[in-house]
Order: C-alpha cells, then sequence, then structure tokens
C-alpha cells in the first residue's frame, strides 16, 4: 500500500484528470455552441440507440402490461368523465375550425406570412433515460434524419416538457424543463394578468413542491392563481401558445421590486412516453 | 496454459445488457425513482465489480472494458465527455488494490460496492457540475438523492450477488 502514490502513478492521476476536464469543457464547448455534436460521437449515438431499441421495445413492453392492468381497472370513471368532455371538445373544434379559417383569410388579405403561432411537429417516442438525479434527460428516437433541430421545444399532449439538447441522425436527447442547468429551461412565457399580459422566463424549478418558477418578469400585474400559461414566442425556434402550465401563485422577491410567479407544469414530466417535438416555421 | 472459458463471451454481452437495462429501467421506472427520493440503479457499475470479484483470476481486460462502456456511458446518456470514462476504471482499479488485502464474502463485497457507488456518484457529480448540467445541490444532493442511490444500490447487490455468482461459475 506504500507504493500507491509512487510518481509514475501520481503523473497518471494528473494527466488523467488534465484530459478529463479538457474532454469535458470540450464536450460542453460543442454542445452550447454547435447544432450537432461531432460526427464520430453522433456515429456512436446511432449504432448504440439502434441496439437499445430492442432492449427498451421490450422493457416497455413488460411496462405497459402492468400499465394496461391498472389502466382497466379505473376504465370506468375514466370513460365517465371523458364523454362529459367529449362533449365540449366537439363544440370547441367546430368553433376552433371557424376561427382558423376567418384567421387564414385575414391573413392573406394583410399577406402576412410565418407568425409566431405557426409550427411544424415532429412525434417521437421515448427510448431511455438518463440515468442520472441531476440530469433529466430523455432519448428520443428520431434525429437530424427526420427534421429535429437542436433548442426545439418538445411537448406531450398536455405540455410543455423540454427542449433538443442534442441532435444525431437518428436520435435526439432532449433536456427536460425541471432541469436548472444553464441552457435546460428558459423558456420565454407569457400570462395574462389582470390589465396587461406579463411575460417572463422560466428560470428554475422547485423539486418540493413541483414547481416551476417564472422570474424576469416584464411588468407588475395581478395574476389569478390558476391562469393559463404559454410560450409566447419571443425569440429562439419556440412557437407561441405552448401551454406550460397553470399559475401556482406569485411571491415578492426579496429585493421587493420584482416578482416570481410559480407555475404547476401541465405535463407530468416523470412519465414520458411519447413526445412532439415543435419547431418555428421558417 | 488454460482454455479461453466462455466468460470472455459473457462478460461483454452482459456489460452491454447492464448498460442498456439501465436506461431503460430509469425510464420505467421514473415515476419511482426520481421522485421525492431520486435514486439512479448503477447498472453497469454492478457488472464491473461484479466481474472483478467473481472473474479475478482471468484475462477479462476489464479495465479496457470499463473504460470503453465510460466512453459510451458518457457520449450516449450524458452527452458530455470525460466523467464515466474514468469514473469506471478508477473504480475497477480501486476494487483490485482492495481485493489483494480483503477476503472476498457478501459483507465485504457490498461495503466495497457502496464504496465505488460512492466514488462514481461523486466524480460524476463534480463532472456535471463543471460542465454546468447538474441541477441538484446541499441537502437535496445529499439527503434525498446519495443517501437513497446507496441504499437501492445496495439492496439490488445483495439481491443480485448470488445470482450474479452463480451465472460467472457456471461460464468460467
Amino acid at each position: 500500500m506504500h507504493k500507491f502514490f509512487s510518481s509514475r502513478k501520481l503523473v497518471i492521476i494528473v494527466v488523467c484528470l488534465i484530459i478529463g476536464l479538457g474532454l469535458i469543457s470540450g464536450s460542453v464547448a460543442v454542445r452550447k455552441n454547435r447544432a450537432t455534436p461531432p460526427l464520430i460521437q453522433q456515429v456512436g449515438n446511432d449504432v448504440v440507440g439502434f441496439g437499445d431499441r430492442i432492449v427498451s421495445l421490450s422493457a416497455n413492453g413488460v411496462g405497459s402490461l402492468f400499465g394496461a392492468t391498472g389502466n382497466l381497472l379505473n376504465t370506468y370513471q375514466e370513460n365517465n368523465h371523458l364523454k362529459g368532455q367529449v362533449e365540449q371538445l366537439a363544440q370547441t373544434q367546430v368553433k376552433n375550425q371557424a376561427l382558423e379559417n376567418e384567421n387564414t383569410k385575414l391573413r392573406q388579405q394583410l399577406d402576412i406570412k410565418g407568425t409566431p403561432t405557426d409550427y411544424k411537429s415532429i412525434n417521437a417516442s421515448v427510448i431511455t433515460r438518463t440515468p442520472s438525479s441531476w440530469l433529466n434527460q430523455l432519448i428520443i428516437n428520431k434525429g437530424s434524419a427526420s427534421g429535429v433541430q437542436k433548442n426545439m421545444s418538445v411537448i406531450v399532449n398536455s405540455g410543455l416538457v423540454g427542449r433538443v439538447a442534442e441532435v444525431n441522425k437518428t436520435n435526439s436527447k432532449v433536456e427536460l424543463i425541471t432541469d436548472k442547468g444553464d441552457n435546460a429551461s428558459r423558456f420565454s412565457v407569457q400570462v395574462q394578468g389582470q390589465k396587461k399580459v406579463v411575460n417572463g422566463l422560466i428560470d428554475g424549478y422547485n423539486r418540493d413542491t413541483n414547481e416551476l418558477v417564472m422570474g424576469s418578469v416584464t411588468n407588475q400585474d395581478k395574476i389569478k392563481t390558476g391562469t393559463k400559461v404559454m410560450t409566447n414566442g419571443l425569440g429562439g425556434v419556440t412557437p407561441k401558445g405552448l401551454f406550460v402550465g397553470k399559475v401556482a401563485g406569485t411571491k415578492q422577491n426579496s429585493d421587493g421590486i420584482s416578482e416570481k410567479v410559480n407555475i404547476k407544469p401541465a405535463a407530468n414530466m416523470d412519465d414520458i412516453e411519447a413526445v412532439t417535438v415543435i419547431g418555428k416555421k421558417d | 496454459m488454460r482454455r479461453p472459458s466462455r466468460l470472455k463471451f459473457l462478460f461483454p454481452i452482459g456489460l452491454v445488457i447492464a448498460f442498456l437495462l439501465e436506461g431503460s429501467i430509469s425510464k420505467l421506472f421514473s415515476p419511482v425513482l426520481f421522485e421525492k427520493f431520486s435514486m439512479v440503479p448503477y447498472l453497469t457499475l454492478m457488472w464491473l465489480v461484479m466481474a472483478t470479484l467473481f472473474a479475478r483470476h482471468e484475462k477479462l481486460h476489464i479495465g479496457w472494458w470499463a473504460l470503453g462502456i465510460g466512453i459510451v456511458y458518457d457520449v450516449y446518456y450524458v452527452g458530455i465527455v470525460g466523467i464515466f470514462m474514468f469514473a469506471f476504471p478508477l473504480v475497477v482499479y480501486i476494487n483490485r488494490i482492495v481485493f489483494k488485502f480483503v477476503r472476498e464474502n457478501l459483507v465485504t463485497s457490498s461495503l466495497i460496492y457502496m464504496g465505488d457507488v460512492l466514488v462514481v456518484f461523486v466524480l460524476s457529480y463534480l463532472g456535471d457540475r463543471i460542465a454546468h448540467i447538474a441541477s441538484l445541490s446541499g441537502t437535496q444532493l445529499l439527503i434525498y438523492t446519495l443517501g437513497p442511490t446507496l441504499v437501492l444500490n445496495l439492496i439490488l447487490f445483495v439481491i443480485l450477488y448470488f445470482p450474479i455468482r452463480a451465472l460467472f461459475n457456471y461460464f468460467s
């Protein structure tokens, strides 16, 4: 044991540390600045992703078997509940269509193209999840071959869940908004106040209460609990009108000037099977 | 010279399966694993450690395999290269040294495995912290993450110890 820190080993340790730090900072730079990782990394990801599909398919099969049994048990209640909703939905749908038609006509008249609410969508299913406590990252089965681009928004049917962090040919990594990493959340969102629209940035997540925190609020206004929060399409490739969640409460910051808005996310971040990747139409 | 055992095939195949299962299980059980108490099943690490325990006298190049799977782990799961590619070989190396001095049985192995998990946990956290992708800190990290992770991995290790030993013995 006395030879454990011999000079040769010390040199090896130091060299490993330097290489490690170099690789980490290199890949961070790539992740931040480039649209896709280096080719060799992409190929590796695609190969592993292909193998992973076989494993995850069987694993998910077993999982959905349990899920199906659970679903069967509360089908009756769900059915009753849904029946009520469907009737409303038909009405909304008709109205929606009428409005959409009207909207297109008006736009044609005004000659407006590509408003922030226009978007294209790509459906994908989740292959696997990063086994980590502090990095909430999913790997989905669509990549640049299907038109996925870096920084596109990712939603499930109930709401916004995250953003594409890395794109390979046939799979991509999605960072969830529940991450507090530097470039993870930071979605530009808006909420209707009592008088005017309040814009802000999502800049945090409270794990204890499962609530997102919206900061950098642009103007002061009374915001009711339960108001719907959506993206505002300002900047980046996030289109306008993606549902984020509902306001759970507001809190005055300690400086007494700015305000923080707590948002209960609409999507359940812990149970994501399939997602839709959303990008602005160009 | 002994005839090369079938472990030459069992070990890499098991390694790949453990690696892929780690992600799939994390995804499948994410409502349980990553709720208030957040725990990570380090299956790849467990397979590597089991191999250092049960195939000590075989030439399997576990260190190199650890390096390889570490790189793949970094690239595929994390997206930041340079964390697990050092953590995994380090653990293999530590285990080799420790088991020169310690008799191997369930108790010592699980204690040392705890140490291994701790090493990987700390290294990966530091790496992610440097890369600015770690979103936890303080009590959240120590009480709600490190504790449960150690407990979960200890339980998994104890449950899988005898089956995997039998597997290695059968194939060697």
